[in-house]
């Protein structure tokens, strides 16, 4: 029988790989066009609504659901709170970045108001998973 | 001039023969934790330090101490 602790560790390591990679795979749907207004596209769009839903939540809320409250209370303790935080940060002043750019881009190749969402969400989200992926492999690994 | 925490939590965490684990457990926090802060990666909250100087039977100076910058 493992306990907390060892529990807590496990799936935090999980969790960072989940993390990381989800992040990739969330990156390669920028490839999928939807300026076409077919109905795959927009079945194409709603799940990537959803896909971004389920990572901000696994994002804001340290995921672990499926584990007791204690586990839980592990897993996100001082040191996933601080790599949550800072990247949100990141999270954040990348969509920023990426706002910055479409907007210059716009000037020569017009963007749909939801393909610019789109294109900043996905940046946001990925980036900040991806650094709170690294942080917490950091953290596991130190 | 940045100033920078250093810590004594290893050394006195092998004294008392204890795993980062079982310092972890009797605190309430993860082991990745008490790593962290051995490895100067996190820099602790005062509860955390608090606490980390209470398992151990030390005052929080004797664990952690301010080393000044350049």
């Amino acid at each position: 029988m493992k306990s907390d602790i060892e529990k807590a560790e496990a799936e935090g390591r999980q969790r960072a790989r989940i993390a990381m990679a989800s992040a990739a795979a969330f990156l390669t749907t920028l490839g999928a066009s939807t300026s076409e207004q077919r109905l795959v596209d927009h079945v194409r769009v709603a799940g990537w609504v959803a896909w971004s839903a389920i990572l901000l939540i696994i994002l804001a809320g340290g995921g672990g659901w499926t584990q007791t409250l204690g586990v839980r209370k592990l897993l996100n303790d001082e040191v996933t709170r601080e790599n949550r935080q800072r990247s949100l940060a990141v999270g954040f002043w990348v969509a920023m970045g990426t706002a910055a750019v479409t907007f210059v881009v716009d000037h020569y190749k017009p963007f749909e108001g939801q393909e610019a969402s789109r294109i900043i969400i996905t940046f946001g989200i990925a980036s900040a998973l991806l650094w709170f992926g690294y942080l917490e492999r950091r953290a596991h690994a130190a | 001039m940045n100033e920078g925490l250093t810590n004594s939590l290893k050394d006195e965490r092998t004294r008392l023969s204890l795993t980062q684990a079982e310092l972890a457990d009797r605190i309430g926090v993860s082991r990745k934790t008490i790593n962290t802060v051995e490895n100067g990666i996190f820099v602790p909250s005062t509860i955390l330090a608090l606490k980390l100087a209470a398992a151990l039977d030390r005052r929080v100076e004797d664990l952690f101490r301010i080393v000044p910058g350049e």
